[in-house]
C-alpha cells in the first residue's frame, strides 16, 4: 500500500511529532511553574552576591561600550556587579573606546594579546574573585531586570549555571525578522528543556556559572569554535544542573544577510555535532544522563538525517517535475501553456496521512511560537515575523545542516569570522 | 530518563492516535475516490448497454446516442481519475487495478459499437491509443491526445489502453490491428500508426480535427 519512501518519512515525521509532544507534554505538566516565574517582580536588595560579566571584545569598537553600558544600567547593586572588559588584541578602535570607563570602579579594562575567546574568558575567570561568573558578548544588551532574575535561579543549591531568554537586538532584515521567530521557539524549547534538564548550550551572551563550576570541572577549551556547547555538555556529563530563566531578556545582534547567518549557522552546527562526537559516551545512556544523552541529543542526531534525507527526496522530486514539464514541451511545444486544466473538483485535491500528520506538526510549531511571546513576556513576534520563519527558515536551514553534516564527515572546523 | 517511562509512553500513545487519525482519514478519502470511479463505471456502462440494446432491436441505433459527447466525456473524466490516482502511488492497489481493467473492456464496447453504426454521418475522429509505464513517447503521446480530446471535445473519441494490464480483449485489439513493440501505437479511423505523432500529424491524418468549433456547436 505503501512505497518505502512513504513508509521513510511517515517515520521521520512520526520522530519529529513525537518529540514535539514530548515537548509540549513537558510543558503542560510545568506550566504553572514557569509562568509564575516570569510573573513575579524580581527587585534588588543589598543581600545579592557578587557577579562578574567579563565582556570579550574584538574588534567591536562600535558596539562595546553599548554593551558595558547595558551592564551599567543593571538594576543590581553598584558594589556587587564587577565588569571586566577584556580587550582580545583589537586591530580596530576598540582599546580607545573602552579608555572612557578608567576611572569607573565598577569596570575594569585589561588588554592582552589576541588568543580567541576561551582564552578571554578563562582570563576573566581566573581573575574574578565573586562567587558568580558570566559573560556578555560585545553585540548584546541585558534588560535591566536579567541579572536579579537569573540570580534569583541560583536560590536552589543544585542550580550549578543559568541561562537567559535570547532575542534579536533590532530586528530589519527578513533574515532577522525569520530569527526573532526562531529565538522565541528558542526561549521556549530551553526552559523546557531545563525543566527535563537537557539543556546542551549555555550560550556565550549572558549564561551566568558558580564560579566553583570552573574550579571544579576546568576552564573553557577550545572546542570547534562553540566553546559554550562544549562547557553545556562537560557540565551535564559531570551532573551539574543548568537551569533557565526564561525571563531574563538579552538582546543579541544577528546576521542580517542570508550569507552571514549561512556562515554563522555552519559553525553552530558543525561544532554542534563535533561536540557531540567528543562526548558520545553521553548518548543512548539514558540511566546515567538522563533525557539528555538518553533522548535529546539522538533525537537532535536524527533530525539532521532527517532533513537530508527529506531534501534528497525533495531534489528528486524536483528533478522529476522539471522532467515532465520538458515531456509537456516536447508533446506541445508552446501549447503546453494553453492547457486547459480539468475544473476545480475535490477529486483531485492532494491527500496523504503525511499531509495531516505534517499539518498537527506544523500547528505546533506555532504553538511553540506563542508559548514562546508568553514566556518572554513582552517579546512579541508580528505575524510578518512569523510568516518569514515559515517561508524563509525551511528552505535555507537545509543549507547550513548538509553543510555542516558533511563538514563533521570530512573532519573539517568551520571557521569563526 | 527511566523513571519517567510513563511520559515517554503516553507521548508515544498521543503521536500514534494522530498518526492512525492522518492515515484513517486519508484511506477514507481515497476509499471515497474509488467509490465516485465506481459510480462512474456504472454510469458509463449503463449507457453503453442502453446504446446496444437499442441496436440489436433495431439493427441501428440513434447516431446521437452513439456519439453523445457527454459518453465521451464521461470516459474521459473516469481515464482523468484512474490516472490521477495512478500517478499518485495507487498503481499497485487492487481496486484501482481492477477499475481500470473494468474501464478498458467499457473502451472496447464502447467502440465496437461505434464501429458498427456505419450509416451514422458526423463520425468523430476514431484514435486507439496503446500505450505502457516506462515509455517517455507514450508520455508525450499522452499529453498530445489529452489537448486534443480537450480542445476538440466532440470531433474525436480516444480509447486509451495499458499493454500492461492483464486483460486478453487488450491483447486482441492490439493483435488485429498488428500493433508492434515499441510503443506508442496509434490506430487512428482503422489505421495503425507506430510511434510518437505530434498535433500537426494527427490533424494531418484526420483532417475533421482542424475546424473546431463550428462543428461542435452544429452537433446537438
Amino acid at each position: 500500500m505503501y512505497s518505502l519512501r512513504e513508509i521513510a518519512t511517515l517515520g521521520i515525521l512520526f520522530s519529529s511529532l513525537y518529540f514535539e509532544i514530548f515537548i509540549l507534554v513537558t510543558y503542560i505538566e510545568r506550566r504553572k511553574d514557569l509562568h509564575s516565574r516570569a510573573k513575579t517582580p524580581a527587585e534588588s536588595h543589598p543581600d545579592l552576591p557578587g557577579v562578574t560579566i567579563i565582556v570579550p571584545c574584538f574588534n567591536e569598537e562600535t558596539t562595546a561600550c553599548k554593551t558595558i553600558e547595558s551592564l551599567l544600567n543593571l538594576d543590581y547593586p553598584k558594589d556587587k556587579l564587577h565588569i571586566m572588559a577584556i580587550n582580545d588584541g583589537s586591530t580596530d578602535g576598540t582599546a580607545k573606546a573602552l579608555e572612557i570607563y578608567k576611572d569607573n570602579p565598577q569596570v575594569k579594562v585589561i588588554h592582552k594579546e589576541n588568543g580567541g575567546k576561551h582564552t578571554v574568558l578563562n582570563m576573566g575567570i581566573a581573575q574574578a574573585t565573586t562567587e558568580f561568573v558570566g559573560c556578555l558578548d560585545a553585540d548584546s544588551y541585558a534588560k535591566p531586570d536579567a541579572l536579579i532574575r537569573i540570580i534569583k535561579q541560583f536560590s536552589n543549591p543544585d542550580v550549578m549555571a543559568v541561562v537567559p531568554s535570547l532575542h534579536i537586538y533590532n530586528a530589519e532584515t527578513l533574515v532577522q525578522r525569520m530569527q526573532k521567530t526562531e529565538y522565541l521557539i528558542g526561549t521556549f524549547l530551553r526552559s523546557v528543556l531545563a525543566e527535563l534538564r537537557a539543556l546542551y548550550v549555555t550560550p556565550g551572551p549572558f549564561s551566568i556559572f558558580r564560579k566553583s563550576v570552573f574550579e571544579k570541572i576546568g576552564y573553557y577549551r577550545k572546542a570547534h569554535n562553540t566553546e559554550d556547547m562544549e562547557m553545556a555538555l562537560r557540565m551535564q556529563s559531570h551532573g551539574m544542573t543548568i537551569a533557565s530563566a526564561h525571563d531574563a531578556i538579552i538582546y543579541t545582534s544577528s546576521p542580517n544577510t542570508p550569507k552571514k547567518l549561512y556562515k554563522q549557522r555552519v559553525r553552530w552546527t558543525s561544532g554542534f555535532l563535533h561536540n557531540i562526537k567528543d562526548y558520545r559516551r553521553l548518548l543512548f545512556s539514558g540511566q546515567k544522563y538522563g533525557h539528555l544523552g538518553g533522548f535529546v541529543l539522538p533525537m537532535m542526531i536524527v533530525s539532521a538525517g532527517s532533513v537530508i534525507f527529506v531534501v534528497s527526496m525533495f531534489g528528486y522530486d524536483i528533478v522529476r517535475t522539471i522532467h515532465s514539464y520538458i515531456i509537456h514541451f516536447q508533446a506541445l511545444g508552446l501549447k503546453m501553456f494553453e492547457w486547459s486544466w480539468p475544473s476545480f473538483n475535490w477529486f483531485f485535491i492532494h491527500t496523504s496521512p503525511l499531509l495531516f500528520a505534517g499539518f498537527v506538526a506544523f500547528g505546533l510549531v506555532l504553538t511553540f511560537i506563542i508559548i514562546g511571546m508568553k514566556l518572554a513576556h513582552g517579546n512579541r513576534a508580528h505575524i510578518f515575523d512569523i510568516a518569514c520563519y515559515v517561508c524563509l527558515y525551511s528552505l535555507i536551514a537545509p543549507l547550513w545542516i548538509i553543510r555542516s553534516v558533511t563538514n563533521v564527515i570530512l573532519s573539517k572546523q568551520a571557521v569563526w569570522r | 530518563m527511566i523513571k519517567d517511562w510513563k511520559k515517554y509512553a503516553f507521548t508515544f500513545l498521543i503521536t500514534a492516535a494522530i498518526f492512525i487519525t492522518a492515515i484513517a482519514i486519508s484511506s477514507w478519502i481515497d476509499s471515497k475516490r474509488v467509490n465516485e470511479v465506481r459510480t462512474m463505471q456504472d454510469s458509463i456502462s449503463l449507457s453503453i448497454l442502453s446504446s446496444e440494446t437499442q441496436f440489436n432491436l433495431l439493427k441501428s441505433a440513434s447516431c446521437d446516442d452513439l456519439f453523445s459527447s457527454d459518453l465521451g466525456k464521461e470516459l474521459g473524466d473516469m481515464s482523468d481519475r484512474l490516472s490521477y490516482m495512478e500517478s499518485n502511488g495507487r498503481g499497485q492497489d487492487p481496486d484501482v487495478i481492477t477499475l481500470k481493467q473494468y474501464y478498458s473492456l467499457l473502451e472496447i464496447k464502447d467502440y465496437i459499437l461505434i464501429n458498427s453504426a456505419i450509416q451514422c454521418k458526423n463520425r468523430p475522429v476514431i484514435v486507439l491509443y496503446f500505450y505502457q509505464a516506462h515509455c517517455p513517447d507514450c508520455d508525450k503521446q499522452g499529453d498530445v491526445l489529452t489537448y486534443i480530446r480537450q480542445h476538440y471535445p466532440g470531433n474525436i473519441r480516444v480509447y486509451s489502453f495499458d499493454s500492461d494490464l492483464d486483460v486478453s480483449a487488450i491483447k486482441t485489439l492490439a493483435d488485429i490491428y498488428k500493433i508492434t513493440q515499441p510503443l506508442p501505437g496509434l490506430v487512428i479511423n482503422g489505421k495503425p500508426y507506430s510511434g510518437f505523432h505530434t498535433i500537426e500529424d494527427i490533424q494531418a491524418i484526420a483532417p475533421g480535427l482542424v475546424s473546431t468549433t463550428t462543428a461542435t456547436t452544429t452537433r446537438k
